[in-house]
């Protein structure tokens, strides 16, 4: 569980920081939306709740991504990114962890609950 | 090495189980089961604590998963184990006759109701699972009737009579039908496999009987033996919105069971409420809310709404007030509401209970910066089915007073539902064998007329043994016996002899309550080591002979029994190699003497035989811990006349006279009052010698320590051996600290001299 808290505070800020400010596809040149749009608590916390792993986190965060008026979520494809990139995240720190490394396991694991939130059932036994 | 050792069966359990999962989101059910086997039969250590944190019990959760999928629904706690062929809770009439008639199978006969109902379905399950055949006909003939015309004209009420030619049942509604099959099976003699002749006339007294626990499979099974129908799962399988395949297949089968037999199942929403201390004004709040909440409605589970310590927290509400000018009291009506309405547009069958803020009172005050009145009165806007708990007049308050009740009925404008917190009579723990004064707490018509629900806050499945004693309260009110409650309610939940097992060890284990949990005090010093050793001794020998009758499973978290017997060691322990407190204490110590020295009013010389009773050593209080530092006062040793846990809570100290002197003795006491208990007694040898106002608390000196002094009239002492007896009858949880006494012959004032 160590683990896992600690891969998804490495993970998920980047991840939702990175989506939340759009920086990565925006061009520089455009303006930013008004800060106050953003949500206070997002940024408040390291990341908002990254504590339940991706089930829970993603289920909270696509709200905590849109301004707090909103009457929508974020929508699915941006959540897909955001899975995608979590999985990415995950698949790179179990192949780089040595093989006699004992949280190998927590490693692998992560990326098959992260499979699974998409429902990837076989990718994720794979993992496992 | 054997951290990495533990860490790896952990993660191997993690990825079986969840290799479970993603074969079971994949419709590979048959491949789910296999690998959930596999993992339970490693016997891997998964679960536990690593560092401050608890690691996920992964068998749990595979036992929970196999609990539906292996098909042991409704069964998983084998009940009833013995009832001594009675119905439990105690019927309102009942006629059994010592008249058996031969019932190796029995059939079902179906009158108004459909045959394949779920409450025929579970009754036949029950039988069948005993080798009792259930064929269509034949058999001993069982009669259910569901008809307006029958003579229990209350709801959930019903009729049942047995005899040579078979039995009848009969009720108006459903739920009677329900009960009327688990007396039945009840009154049912599964060893000899016959039917007790017995006639009862029966209904429950409160509507909505049941708890709040903690999402075990076996509740509804729980539930039904005990006649409750109504439980609420503050944590439960989907509470943090981890919707894996297996999680929503367990809510759903949880939910069925409930559904199918009419009962009330509440799953706890807290992660997605006040946990978040989101603002309320922010339609995200709202609309995530209404999105898992649908979820949740979908698989069939209603929904505990608490919004109620976190509430004022975090400083959300100034936020709001700051966005909209509005207070909590203004516009929280008006969001559940909105949740409300739109989830149950979706799902008709959608049920919410909710926790304001304000869920006590009227005579404990409230910390927030809101109208208590305006807000509760503001919950009147919700729709009548919607469920308002309280506490009672304070969060943990046992005795319920009628003016209390109807002061908050009629502000939320409704009965409201009791949350019934601290029952267990041991430091808010249960001993499994309590004699649960319910009677004493709930005034006459408390439960059967005033109240909608009543639930009492548990951990379930520790909790059953105590929950079994409000279940039959609340059937039968005006019928309770605290001493077969207790009884047959766990011979039912553990079977037969438990209790007769169990009793003697039980009050051996009780005066382990001297001692509250994790905290040893200098009572240590005056135990006796070999009757506490002969105790435990007999503690053991009990426990195993009722693991050997309830099986393991009972017995794990079984009321706090274990915990406390784990405890009980750990004080022996301590009676065998108790601390040096003048050691532990020399700091604390060092100071006393200085107090001590500068005491005018007891003026202590030792030269002139004065007897100097050690806080630690001599007296024998309930808690002699030290006195807790403060800005203006060092810390201690003292022995507290406390009253947190006891009525008429006292420390005890003894010394010897040689010869009774003619004018008496005198006794100062250096003591502290840190709240405002009113009273203090002091006895000699078991004569009263003063009993008035507490005379160590002075108003706005709080935590000053005052000499004062008490008469001991020579008429009281005796040659030898005195016993004086210090008592604080507040019974509300304020102590009195004593720091030292001195017992001298009077040599300075008249008589009656106070400090």
């Amino acid at each position: 569980m160590k683990t896992n808290l600690k891969i998804a505070l490495l993970a998920l800020p980047v991840a939702l920081l990175a989506l939340a400010d759009d920086k990565a596809n925006v061009d520089p040149d455009l303006p930013l939306a008004p800060k106050e749009k953003k949500n206070p608590y997002l940024l408040k916390s390291d990341p908002p709740t990254a504590i339940f792993g991706i089930y829970s986190d993603l289920n909270r965060i696509r709200w905590l991504t849109v301004p707090p008026d909103s009457t929508k979520g974020l929508d699915q494809k941006k959540c897909d990114e955001i899975s995608d990139t979590y999985i990415a995240h995950c698949r790179k720190l179990a192949e780089e962890a040595p093989e006699k490394d004992p949280k190998a396991a927590d490693k692998w694991a992560e990326l098959g609950w992260a499979l699974m939130f998409r429902s990837r059932w076989d990718d994720a036994i794979k993992a496992y | 090495m054997a951290v990495a050792f533990k860490s790896d069966q952990q993660s191997v359990a993690r990825a079986l189980y969840e290799i479970a999962d993603c074969h079971f989101g994949a419709g590979r059910e048959e491949e789910a089961k296999k690998t959930l086997h596999d993992l339970l039969s490693r016997d891997l250590k998964a679960g536990g604590w690593a560092g401050r944190r608890r690691q996920t019990n992964w068998n749990a959760r595979a036992r929970q998963a196999l609990h539906w999928l292996d098909g042991n629904s409704l069964n998983g706690l084998s009940l009833p184990r013995w009832t001594g062929c009675r119905a439990f809770p105690e019927p309102q009439k009942s006629e059994y006759l010592d008249k058996y008639t031969a019932a190796p199978k029995v059939s079902v006969k179906a009158v108004g109701i459909a045959p394949d109902d779920a409450r025929f379905r579970f009754f036949r399950r029950k039988l069948n699972l005993r080798g009792v055949e259930t064929p269509e006909k034949g058999g001993y003939p069982v009669t259910v009737a569901l008809d307006p015309a029958a003579p229990v004209d209350k709801p959930e009420g019903y009729t049942l009579k047995s005899g040579e030619k078979g039995a009848e049942i009969r009720a108006r509604d459903r739920q009677g039908v329900l009960w009327g099959l688990v007396s039945f099976l009840q009154i049912y003699d599964w060893q000899e496999k016959r039917m007790r002749h017995a006639s009862l006339e029966d209904w429950p007294d409160c509507p909505q009987r049941g708890y709040l626990g903690r999402c075990c499979v076996d509740e509804c099974e729980f539930m039904l033996f005990n006649k409750m129908n109504i439980t609420t799962a503050k944590p439960n399988f989907i509470s943090q919105g981890i919707y894996t395949p297996l999680n929503l297949y367990k809510t759903k089968c949880m939910a069925k069971e409930f559904k199918d037999l009419g009962l009330e199942l509440y799953y706890g929403f807290a992660p997605f409420t006040m946990d978040l201390c989101w603002p309320l004004c922010w339609n995200v709040f709202l609309e995530m809310q209404v999105e898992n909440a649908k979820i949740w409605a979908s698989c069939g589970v209603g929904i505990y709404y608490p919004y109620d310590d976190a509430r004022y927290w975090d400083d959300v509400y100034k936020q709001e007030d700051k966005d909209t000018g509005r207070k909590p009291s203004d516009f929280d009506v008006e969001h559940l509401l909105k949740f409300y309405n739109r989830v149950k547009a979706e799902y008709p069958d959608f049920k919410m209970e909710f926790c304001p803020p304000f869920y006590w009172g009227p005579s404990a005050g409230h910390p927030y910066p809101d109208d208590r009145n305006k807000y509760l009165k503001s919950l009147q806007k919700l729709p009548e089915e919607v469920s308002i708990f309280w506490t009672g007049e304070r969060v943990g308050s046992h005795r319920k007073n009628k003016a209390h009740r109807d002061w908050y009925a009629n502000l939320i404008g409704r009965k409201p539902s009791l949350f019934q917190n601290k029952a267990g009579p041991h430091y808010y723990l249960s001993y499994v064998l309590d004699e649960m004064p319910w009677d004493k707490w709930f005034y006459p018509g408390f439960a059967a007329e005033d109240m909608r629900s009543i639930q009492k806050n548990s951990d379930t499945p520790e909790d059953y043994p105590i929950l079994t004693t409000l279940a039959d309260y609340l059937w039968n009110v005006n019928g309770y016996d605290r001493k077969r409650a207790v009884e047959r309610g766990l011979d039912q939940y553990a079977g037969k002899g438990v209790y007769a097992t169990l009793k003697p060890a039980y009050d051996k284990l009780c005066q382990v309550d001297g001692y509250k949990y994790g905290r040893i005090h200098s009572g240590v010093l005056h135990e006796d080591l070999a009757a506490w050793e002969q105790a435990s001794k007999e503690i053991h020998e009990a426990t195993e002979k009722a693991r050997e009758i309830a099986g393991p499973k009972v017995m794990r978290g079984f009321g706090s029994w274990e915990r406390a017997v784990g405890w009980f060691d750990g004080v022996v322990k301590y009676i065998r190699n108790p601390p040096d407190y003048h050691k532990k204490y020399a700091k604390p110590y060092a100071v006393l003497k200085e107090h001590l020295a500068k005491d005018k009013k007891a003026a202590y010389d030792e030269s002139k035989g004065d007897i100097f009773i050690d806080p630690l050593y001599d007296m024998r209080g309930v808690a002699a811990e030290p006195y807790p530092s403060t800005k203006k006062q060092p810390i201690l040793p003292t022995s507290s006349v406390a009253a947190c846990f006891y009525e008429n809570c006292r420390a005890r100290f003894k010394f010897n006279v040689e010869k009774v002197p003619a004018e008496g003795m005198k006794l100062w006491i250096s003591g502290v009052s840190t709240g405002y208990p009113k009273k203090f007694v002091v006895e000699l040898n078991g004569e009263t010698v003063y009993d008035g106002a507490n005379p160590f608390f002075v108003r706005g000196g709080q935590g000053a320590w005052t000499t004062v002094g008490f008469d001991l009239p020579a008429k009281n002492l005796v040659k030898g051996e005195n016993i004086v007896v210090m008592r604080n009858n507040s019974g509300s949880g304020y102590p009195i600290w004593v720091e030292y006494a001195i017992v001298k012959e009077r040599r300075d004032a008249a008589p009656g001299e106070g400090k």
